[in-house]
C-alpha cells in the first residue's frame, strides 16, 4: 500500500522523550458481561479525526499525550497528524500545522509541545502503528496488564511511508482539509441528559459551578463544589453503568465516570455526559470550572449524528485530497470515506 | 407488587432495565435469563449488556440502533418470557488459605460475627456461593448465599491495594478479586489459583458465569505454595 520505492524495511518511529504519553485506540467494547472496561482514547472525536486525515480507519492505534511533550524521530517520511488540546507542534524545528496532516521527513524530530490549552494531544500516522493487541484492542488497561506509558527509547512499527513522494507544488507538503478546530473557555458547559436518580436532587444544585479537581484520570474526573443533598437513601444495588454517568458519591462532589471506569457502580447518577460532551471531558485540566446543562435524549442523539456525518464528509475529502495528490494508496481499508 | 420491566434511557447510548417483583431471586434469574435472551437475540446493535442483581444495562451502536429499538426488544423479550430459572451451572472448588496475612479481617470479622474463626472459616465453606454476575475489576466473580444471615460490614476507609486472589466478604456477598486494585470488602482469604485466562484472546477470560457456584475449600500454607507455584488456574477440575 506505500508508495514508497526505497529499499529500507518497515519505518520505525522512536520516542526521543515523552512527558505521559499512551498508545491508543477505540478500546475493547463488547466485553462489560466479563468485566471489562471500555478505556481507550479520552477524547475520542480528536483520535478519530487525527486517523481520518491521514487515510486510516478511525479507530487505528495512535498516540494520546496528557498534558505534557513527546518528541520523535523517525527514520522513513512518514504522514501524520496532530490534533486535540491545542499544541504548536514542529518539525525538525519548523512550525508544523495542526487538524491538517503533514510529513515528517525521515530523520527529523517531531516535537509535540505541551498543550497551550486543553489536556490530551493526539498524534495518527498514516497506516496506523503497530502495537501488541488484547481483545482487538492497544488500549492500556491495567487491570487486564496491557500497555503503560511510552518512555525513551520504545518504538514502533508504521505500515507505510511516503519514501519518494513529492508534493507537486512545496517542498513543505501539507494538505489543507478544514477539520473544525475546538474553541477553548476557562468555564466548560456540559451537555448532559437525565440519569435514573434526577428526581432525587435539586437540578440547580446539580449544575455548578464545579471545580475539577487534580484528583482525576481516565478512570473518573471528580469535581468539587457545594453538593445538593440527596432526597431518600435507599441502597442502590451494584448495576451496570455508561461511561459519562455522573455519580454523587456520598462524600461530595461528582464522579463522572470516563472510559476507564469499572462496569458496574452503586452511586445515584442524577445526569450522564452526552457523546459529544465526553469527548470535551477528556480535555478539561485541573482546576477549570464545569456547568452541567441538561439537554433532551433526543438532541443529544441528534448532535452525535451530525458529528457522525461531518467526520465521514471529512474522510470523503481526505479520500480526495490524498488522491488528488498521488497518495491514494494511503486510504486504507476502513477509512470512513468507504462508507455510504 | 405486581411484577414489571421498568426500561429508561441510560445516556444517548444505553438504556436501563430494572426488574421489578416482590421476590428478590426471581429479579436475579428474571435479568439473567432476560440477558441471555438478548444475547441469543444477537441485535446487530448491540455493544454491551451488563446484567446484575436486578438490572440489565446495555449500550448500543448508535449507527445502527436507538432508544427505541433496543427498548422493544427488551419488551418483547421480557412480556414473551417463561418463567425459567438460571442454569445450574457448575460448581468450581477454590482452594484457600484463611486468616493470617493471607486474610487480615478474619479475626475482626468473626469476632463482629461473634463467632470463633475456625466456626467462620467452617461455614464460609460448608455450602458454596452462587455467581450472580461478573463484573469489574476484569473478570470478578460477585457470588452470593442466600442462608448466609451474619451481614458483614465493609471497610470504612477501603484498602488501596488488595492482592490478587483475595477471598472477601461484605453483608451476605463475597468476592474474588482477580488482579491488584483497591477496594473495601473484608479480606478473609486468598486463593493461590489464577481467575483469569494468561491469554484472553485465546480462552474465555473467566471459567465461571453468572449461575455457577464456588466452594471455598481450606488449604494450609504449604499446599498454598504448591499450587501458587505451579500456576494453576480456577477452573473445572
Amino acid at each position: 500500500m506505500s508508495p514508497c520505492s526505497g529499499d529500507h524495511g518497515p519505518p520505525h518511529i522512536t520516542v526521543e522523550s515523552a512527558g505521559v504519553a499512551t498508545v491508543q485506540d477505540l478500546g475493547r467494547p463488547g466485553h462489560g458481561h466479563q468485566g471489562i472496561s471500555l478505556n481507550g482514547a479520552s477524547d475520542r472525536w480528536s483520535a478519530q479525526v487525527a486517523n481520518t486525515l491521514v487515510g486510516n480507519p478511525p479507530g487505528a492505534p495512535l498516540l494520546e499525550v496528557t498534558g505534557s511533550s513527546l518528541t520523535l524521530g523517525v527514520d522513513a517520511d512518514v504522514l501524520v497528524c496532530v490534533t486535540g488540546a491545542e499544541s504548536e507542534p514542529t518539525v525538525a524545528g519548523r512550525p508544523a500545522p495542526s487538524w491538517d496532516p503533514f510529513v515528517v521527513q525521515a530523520r527529523a524530530s517531531l516535537v509535540v509541545p505541551a498543550p497551550v490549552h486543553g489536556l490530551r494531544t493526539y498524534v495518527a500516522f498514516a497506516g496506523g502503528l503497530r502495537a501488541r493487541t488484547v481483545l482487538g484492542s492497544v488500549a492500556p488497561d491495567r487491570m487486564l496488564g496491557v500497555g503503560g506509558h511510552l518512555g525513551r527509547g520504545d518504538e514502533f512499527t508504521l505500515a507505510s511511508c511516503l519514501c519518494g513522494w513529492r508534493h507537486p507544488y512545496s517542498d513543505h507538503p501539507l494538505l489543507r482539509l478544514g477539520a473544525t478546530r475546538p474553541t477553548w473557555t476557562d468555564r466548560t458547559v456540559l451537555g448532559v441528559t437525565a440519569g435514573p436518580e434526577l428526581g432525587e436532587y435539586d437540578e440547580v444544585g446539580l449544575r455548578g459551578p464545579w471545580t475539577v479537581s487534580a484528583q482525576s484520570d481516565a478512570v473518573g474526573l471528580r469535581a468539587e463544589g457545594p453538593t445538593p443533598a440527596r432526597a431518600g437513601n435507599a441502597e442502590i444495588l451494584s448495576r451496570g453503568v455508561p461511561v459519562g454517568a455522573v455519580e454523587v458519591p456520598p462524600s461530595g462532589g461528582l464522579l463522572i465516570l470516563l472510559h476507564g471506569r469499572l462496569v458496574t457502580a452503586g452511586y445515584p447518577v442524577p445526569y450522564v455526559a452526552t457523546t459529544t460532551a465526553l469527548d470535551r471531558l477528556g480535555q478539561v485540566r485541573p482546576g477549570e470550572e464545569l456547568l452541567l446543562r441538561e439537554i433532551a435524549l433526543s438532541d443529544a442523539v441528534t448532535q452525535g449524528r451530525v458529528r457522525r456525518q461531518r467526520l465521514s464528509e471529512l474522510a470523503r475529502r481526505t479520500a480526495t485530497a490524498l488522491r488528488t495528490s498521488g497518495l491514494g494508496a494511503l486510504v486504507g481499508p476502513g477509512h470512513l470515506s468507504e462508507t455510504v | 407488587m405486581p411484577a414489571r420491566l421498568d426500561v429508561r434511557p441510560y445516556g444517548d447510548t444505553g438504556l436501563l432495565a430494572g426488574v421489578v417483583d416482590d421476590d428478590y431471586e426471581t429479579r436475579w434469574s428474571t435479568t439473567q435469563t432476560l440477558a441471555t435472551a438478548v444475547r441469543d437475540a444477537a441485535p446487530e446493535w448491540l455493544v454491551d449488556l451488563v446484567a446484575t442483581y436486578d438490572h440489565l444495562f446495555l449500550s448500543f451502536d448508535a449507527v445502527r440502533g436507538d432508544h427505541e429499538t433496543a427498548t422493544a426488544l427488551l419488551r418483547r423479550l421480557y412480556d414473551g418470557r417463561t418463567d425459567g430459572a438460571v442454569p445450574e451451572g457448575l460448581t468450581l472448588e477454590v482452594p484457600v488459605l484463611f486468616g493470617g496475612d493471607a486474610g487480615p479481617d478474619l479475626d475482626d470479622v468473626a469476632t463482629e460475627l461473634d463467632l470463633p474463626a475456625d466456626t467462620l472459616i467452617e461455614r464460609l465453606t460448608q455450602v458454596p456461593w452462587r455467581v450472580r454476575f461478573v463484573a469489574g475489576p476484569v473478570g470478578t466473580p460477585f457470588t452470593e448465599r442466600t442462608d448466609w444471615t451474619a451481614a458483614v460490614p465493609r471497610m470504612r476507609v477501603p484498602r488501596v491495594d488488595v492482592p490478587p486472589g483475595s477471598v472477601a466478604l461484605s453483608g451476605s456477598q463475597s468476592i474474588i478479586y482477580p488482579v491488584h486494585s483497591p477496594g473495601g470488602w473484608r479480606l478473609v482469604g486468598r486463593t493461590p489459583l489464577r481467575l483469569l485466562a494468561a491469554d484472553p484472546d485465546s480462552e474465555e477470560l473467566v471459567a465461571y458465569r453468572a449461575g455457577d457456584r464456588l466452594r471455598y475449600v481450606a488449604i494450609d500454607q504449604p499446599r498454598y505454595d504448591e499450587l501458587q507455584s505451579s500456576d494453576v488456574r480456577l477452573e473445572e477440575q
